[in-house]
């Protein structure tokens, strides 16, 4: 499928992703513009503030987007998951631009200028708005320019934190290992860029010093720009309206299983449910549920237990549910029973390679590893029960150190033979359509993975009617129906919320709403 | 009335070196005082204490017998017309826009504005439909000079403070425009002080003329008074600007 054909079959999805994104964007910039210029104008007048505030608004662009988003989550009001905290981010990266052009605008204008209107007895608000800001405008525009433009790139990392924009095609073309979805989000949010760029070129051109016809200029963009905040606002104010917001991590599993709980939800509770799916890994999800960004998603209890509460690993499957269970009710999460399928680490190797070197466990591997590259997303290489053990394990050398990856990015990286063995997703759809092998664990070195909702408490105390949504999904998901529902997604049969859909429909056709049940 | 008298005033910009040392002199309502003297002598810092640009250290500078700290600053501001070399022009606003600063800052009436526009274009010769709607870069020197001087009389100021107001003027334009500001001050009387240090062009044009050296009144009085007894000290000053400047004709 072309992009063209992806973009017509999802003109509506988008539309809507490109809205959101220029949302995001002009509001930040707006944002950026009205903190910036005011530092500018502080830093202008009092030059000992310059090199500090200059300093700090450098610091905040030399900070990587992911890491940015990382310390805001934990942060309340600006922080958390979601357009907010997106739009903090932005923020801060706009500063330094518009910062550095207003100080630069405001000291380049002409004393004698300034000195002209102070003896006409121009009182400063006056000289501010009728001579120094028209006169710094041209450069002021050029430094809002520079934070738009990059503000647009760095918009699409939004996606991580489930703000929304083109980014959510872009990590879900990665997640999918589909070019063309990537393309989908890439090709607008350049083109968007692009002519971010070339509109406000014009914008600062016409606004050149000597072309301006009066200074009401001045006042009409203060009044674009508030619009846009307000309008930005309103849009954010209906997104965060309402009451139940399940999450999820950026796979496609992830997604699915997000999209399972918010429609178990709606159509057993009748509740409208607020989706944050697409959320940039783990860590962001445990701590999107601590802050409240998000009342619900669906972990893994090796991932609980390693990942997020730091414990030794655990091969006993109940053992670990136990001791996860007890750990997320010490900090006001509940334990939801399991889905049914376990999720664990999966060694794979080409068919081709499994086929004619007869490879069926990872012990088999062992003896070829040495003339082998390996590929392993971030979490593998840092967690516990990652490679470090593995290798120990099994006495898995490689030709040189493993490359890490997006995890995502492993599959195909395979599958085309840049790298010869990685660990994926047991379920991962992928495994069949990229004719991949998976090794068999038999010295059992991996923990189990069972898949467990996992809410916070106060919203099931408020909301008992969504836990007991949740209880009928208890069970129901086996190992077989996750496979074919990721590889329904990832061979782009369906989206993920058809096959979640689908899946109901066919699973769990008791569910469907009666009428009257709503709230 | 606006007299305007310096008393004993002493500036300083670092707290150490004195710009002006006790620096006393005065003009009548009506008559233009020249401060001529040496770059550094302190000409400009004592026109700045007029519109309280800068603030005497110690001293007080009095205008219609006031000083000029009791005085609500933005009247005392709009009472002085204050012109500078090159005119001092917003560059992003029109001809017009330049002259109609003050009157728009003072609440008129669009057609008054309109109106009072029309008069000083006829005061400083230019033609209204013609320069109007330029930039002031796409002016001359002399015509933005002009401009300037049109703008510093908007309100019709009782004063008129001017730092070399033809310093940038090729001799011709010079020549031409302080004739011109001769005839204006002929007929609207301001109470005006000169800075310049071309000692024809102020002996010319001034009732008053005050020689300042190291932030003092070495001399003063009128013109031909001065430059007929002044004491030796003050003849050489005065022939050590001539020196200063590259030849220039006499205006007669």
């Amino acid at each position: 499928m072309s992009v063209v054909s992806f973009w017509a079959a999802h003109r509506f999805e988008v539309g809507q992703a490109l809205i959101v994104h220029v949302m995001l964007v002009a509001a930040a910039t707006a944002a950026a513009t009205i903190v910036g210029v005011t530092i500018g104008i502080l830093a202008a007048r009092r030059p000992r503030l310059s090199a500090p505030l200059v300093s700090i608004a450098s610091v905040f662009q030399t900070v990587p987007s992911l890491a940015m988003f990382g310390f805001l989550l934990p942060l309340p009001l600006v922080g958390g998951v979601g357009a907010k905290a997106a739009v903090t981010a932005l923020i801060l990266y706009g500063l330094l631009p518009i910062v550095r052009t207003t100080i630069a605008g405001l000291v380049g204008i002409d004393a004698s200028v300034r000195e002209a209107a102070t003896a006409m007895g121009m009182s400063p608000y006056q000289l501010l708005r009728d001579i120094d800001l028209p006169l710094a405008l041209p450069s002021i525009v050029a430094g809002i320019r520079v934070a738009a433009v990059t503000g647009v790139g760095s918009a699409t990392i939004a996606a991580a934190i489930g703000a929304g924009g083109l980014g959510e095609f872009i990590y879900r073309g990665l997640s999918m290992v589909d070019s063309t979805v990537i393309l989908a989000g890439a090709i607008p949010a350049s083109g968007l860029a692009l002519a971010v760029d070339g509109g406000l070129w014009w914008v600062g051109r016409w606004l050149a010093p000597r072309r301006q016809a009066r200074s009401r200029l001045v006042p009409a963009l203060v009044a674009a720009l508030l619009v846009t905040v307000l309008l930005g606002g309103a849009v954010f104010a209906i997104r965060s309206g309402t009451r139940i917001t399940v999450g999820s991590k950026n796979t496609t599993e992830q997604i699915i299983l997000g999209e399972l709980l918010a429609q178990t939800i709606e159509r057993s509770t009748g509740m409208t449910v607020d989706r944050r799916l697409n959320l940039g890994g783990t860590l962001i999800c445990d701590r999107a549920l601590m802050t409240g960004d998000i009342d619900v998603y669906v972990e893994y209890t090796g991932t609980a237990l390693t990942a997020i509460f730091g414990k030794p690993v655990v091969t006993d499957p109940k053992q670990a549910l136990d001791t996860v269970r007890d750990e997320y009710a010490r900090t006001g999460r509940s334990l939801l029973p399991a889905l049914g399928f376990n999720n664990s680490f999966a060694i794979l190797v080409r068919g081709q390679d499994a086929r004619t070197r007869s490879l069926r466990t990872i012990e088999d591997a062992a003896r070829e590893s040495p003339r082998w590259r390996a590929g392993f997303g971030y979490e593998f290489l840092q967690r516990p029960d990652g490679y470090d053990g593995l290798a120990r394990t099994y006495g898995l050398r490689f030709a040189e150190p493993p490359r890490a990856m997006d995890l995502t990015l492993t599959y195909r990286a395979l599958a085309s033979g840049q790298v010869d063995l990685i660990a994926g997703d047991a379920t991962a759809g992928v495994i069949h359509s990229l004719d991949l092998v998976q090794l068999d664990d038999n010295r059992l070195y991996f923990p189990p993975y069972d898949a467990v909702p996992v809410a916070r408490s106060d919203t099931l105390l408020r909301y008992p009617e969504v836990r007991d949504a949740i209880l009928k999904l208890a069970g129901r998901v086996s190992a077989r129906d996750m496979q074919a529902m990721n590889a329904a997604v990832d061979g782009r049969e369906k989206d993920p919320a058809a096959a979640a859909r689908e899946f109901l429909d066919a699973n769990l056709p008791d569910l469907a709403r009666v009428p009257g049940q709503a709230h | 009335m606006a007299s305007i008298e310096f008393c004993g005033v002493s500036y300083t910009r670092d707290g150490r070196t004195p710009v002006l040392d006790g620096l006393t002199i005065g003009v009548a309502a009506g008559e233009c005082l020249a401060l001529v003297g040496r770059s550094g002598a302190g000409k400009t810092t004592a026109l700045k204490l007029v519109n309280r640009l800068l603030d005497a250290v110690s001293g007080s500078v009095l205008v219609g017998g006031r000083d000029v700290r009791e005085w609500d600053l933005i009247r005392l501001r709009r009472s002085a017309g204050y012109v500078i070399q090159e005119g001092g022009l917003f560059p992003h606003r029109t001809v017009t826009d330049n002259i109609a600063t003050v009157p728009r800052l003072e609440g008129w009436e669009p057609a008054r504005v309109d109106a009072r526009v029309d008069e000083l274009f006829d005061l400083i010769g230019l033609s209204r439909g013609r320069f109007g709607h330029r930039w002031p870069h796409e002016l001359s020197g002399g015509q933005r000079q002009r401009v300037g001087i049109a703008r510093a009389l908007a309100v019709d100021p009782p004063i008129l403070l001017m730092d070399e107001p033809f310093g940038a003027l090729d001799p011709l334009t010079r020549a031409e425009l302080q004739d011109e500001l001769r005839n204006i001050q002929e007929r609207l009387r301001k109470t005006i002080i000169l800075v310049s240090h071309d000692i024809p062009e102020a002996a010319a044009f001034a009732d008053q003329m005050a020689v300042l050296e190291a932030g003092r009144a070495v001399a003063a009085g009128p013109p031909e008074r001065i430059l007929d007894d002044a004491s030796e000290d003050v003849r050489r000053l005065l022939k050590s600007l001539h020196r200063d400047r590259p030849p220039e004709p006499l205006i007669h």
